[in-house]
């Protein structure tokens, strides 16, 4: 008994000390972050167009990044939601076991590739790509949403896979013995039972994109301009915080900060969105 | 992945992690700053240490900025910048010029343009000339790719072709010199900037106003854009930090310099 309530505190104590370490994350970036955004005032922050640092007086307006990261993540989503969605039916409904068990372990593997080499993969072949027979200069929004539509592809199926395998055998077996097919059953039974973990898991993707900082800053170019066309180059929150914190002393280092907050609370309302997504699934 | 470690080494030492700060002791020196200069230092630390044994000398590539306030703040013994000139917040620290380094226009091997005027290269990185057959190429738009804000060399190149704020808002950019160097190399209707050390067979340096990239243009101060290395230290240097800015600035420092491609001061 003793010694059953000392290993309860000691469990309860490393469960803390990662909620201890997104509280100290969560109140420094807020600490260094907020001040720049109410002294410049958060609509000229947000929605400046304006990032210049170097300017004088210097400028820092974010909208191009917001733009820029929403462009990306768009693109990425309409590669990777209907691939991502496909694969996963296909694993959990339709694959013959030999096939599941070679490709689950090659998505993991997919999974587990550093981003820079995504980033470098990209830069080499990609985005030469692009440009000699699309056309632009190649860094473009559309490169880093090919990338980023590849990279988000593990989190989109393993989440949907199991929520797919989570909806229980009777719902299938009722839909079979009314004479469904296969198919109308997945789409008709289902799919539908699964809804809100497959929406979940889009969105937990989503907040894969947005935060993906490598992979991202070597193939878009980093033009800190609103993207035109998907050809356009593009400059994403993350990589103006990583390009610039190398050297960013004063207000510029502060503005930074303050980019550090706005993908904070992107990522926050993505993923309790993505939590009351599947909880409301589970309720009905 | 470099920015990230950076980003790590920031966060920890502003929480008082205190995880990449070296303490000043008597066989311990901290050099921290220029990322261009980095390799140089390296050198020039690995030769030192030949000499002085049971010295360590540990070398942070954070940047010029952070390189001048981790020595403001203590945190490193000796600042490395790049820089064309002291700039207002080192102007308390206690600088050593140790030589200059040349920054190279640089565009792909394919592109017929062979040389350019100062002026042609600020209107053509201010967004004024937005097309290579303006001066002298191919009719093809110019791609501007430049270093991140805040970058030694930004910095440097900005002032001396006198468009610093003037940069064009259409700039692509990139956070390290070899990232500038492999998308000209890339893409033939691309400019860039790299220092001479990172010239290679991959891209084409330009002459600037008929004047060859070289180290003597550099020395001589006929090639117009070079940056001068500044190493940094708070007071008169005492102890490790003197002996090792007196071994950068003897004859065998400067040897070391110029094998690097830098054109020593002496």
């Amino acid at each position: 008994m003793k010694q059953d309530s000392a290993i309860r505190l000691i469990l309860l104590g490393l469960a803390m000390s990662s909620v201890a370490a997104l509280a100290v994350i969560t109140l420094f970036i807020f600490r260094e972050g907020l001040p720049i955004i109410f002294r410049q005032g958060p609509g000229s922050f947000l929605f400046g167009s304006d990032w210049d640092p170097g300017a004088e007086p210097a400028a820092f307006g974010i909208f191009a990044m917001i733009a820029g990261t929403f462009a990306v993540t768009g693109g990425a989503l309409l590669l990777g939601v209907p691939v991502g969605l496909g694969s996963a039916i296909f694993l959990s409904e339709f694959a013959p076991r030999k096939v599941a068990t070679i490709l689950k372990p090659a998505l993991e593997l997919l999974a587990g590739i550093p981003s820079v080499v995504f980033g470098y993969i990209g830069m080499l072949v990609l985005s030469p790509f692009i440009r000699d027979h699309i056309g632009g200069s190649g860094a473009s929004v559309l490169a880093g949403s090919a990338i980023l539509g590849i990279m988000i592809l593990p989190t989109i199926i393993s989440i949907s896979m199991d929520t797919l395998r989570s909806v229980p055998r009777s719902y299938r077996e009722g839909s079979f013995a009314l004479g469904a097919t296969g198919w109308q059953t997945t789409w008709k039974v289902t799919l539908p039972a699964a809804r809100s973990g497959l929406v979940a898991a889009v969105i937990l993707g989503m907040g894969r994109a947005v935060g993906e900082t490598m992979a991202v800053i070597m193939v878009t170019g980093n033009t800190a301009l609103v993207p035109k066309s998907p050809l356009s180059p593009a400059r994403t929150l993350t990589a103006n915080i990583a390009m610039q914190l190398n050297a960013a002393v004063g207000e510029h280092r502060e503005a930074l900060f303050a980019c550090g907050v706005v993908l904070f609370v992107i990522i926050m309302v993505l993923n309790t969105f993505a939590n009351w997504v599947a909880k409301l699934g589970k309720r009905a | 992945m470099r920015n990230l470690v950076v980003v790590f080494c920031v966060v920890a030492g502003m929480t008082g992690l205190g995880g990449c700060g070296g303490k000043a002791s008597s066989n311990k020196l901290t050099l921290a700053g220029s990322t261009a200069f980095t390799p140089v230092a390296q050198k020039l630390a690995d030769a030192f240490k030949a000499k002085h044994a049971g010295v360590t000398i540990d070398i942070q590539s954070v940047g010029s900025g952070v390189g001048i306030k981790n020595v403001n703040d203590g945190i490193a013994d000796v600042g490395m910048a790049d820089l064309p000139e002291i700039p207002e917040e080192a102007k308390a620290l206690k600088a050593f010029s140790v030589s200059r380094d040349g920054i190279a226009v640089v565009v792909h091997p394919s592109n017929g343009v062979t040389s350019l005027s100062m002026e042609q290269v600020a209107k053509i990185f201010s967004g004024e000339i937005t097309n290579w057959k303006d001066v002298g190429g191919a009719d093809a738009e110019i791609t501007v790719i430049c270093r991140a804000t805040g970058s030694g060399s930004r910095v440097t190149f900005d002032t001396l072709v006198k468009i610093k704020g003037k940069v064009t808002r259409s700039a692509q950019e990139q956070s390290s010199n070899g990232a500038c160097r492999g998308e000209v190399a890339k893409n033939p209707k691309a400019i860039s900037y790299v220092t001479f050390v990172q010239v290679d067979a991959s891209v084409k340096a330009l002459k600037l106003g008929g004047v060859d990239p070289k180290i003597e243009t550099v020395k001589d101060g006929k090639y117009g854009i070079a940056a001068i290395d500044y190493l940094l230290t708070k007071g008169e240097p005492t102890g490790l930090a003197k002996e090792f800015i007196d071994f950068v600035m003897g004859a065998e420092g400067q040897k070391i310099i110029l094998d690097c491609g830098l054109a020593p001061v002496k």
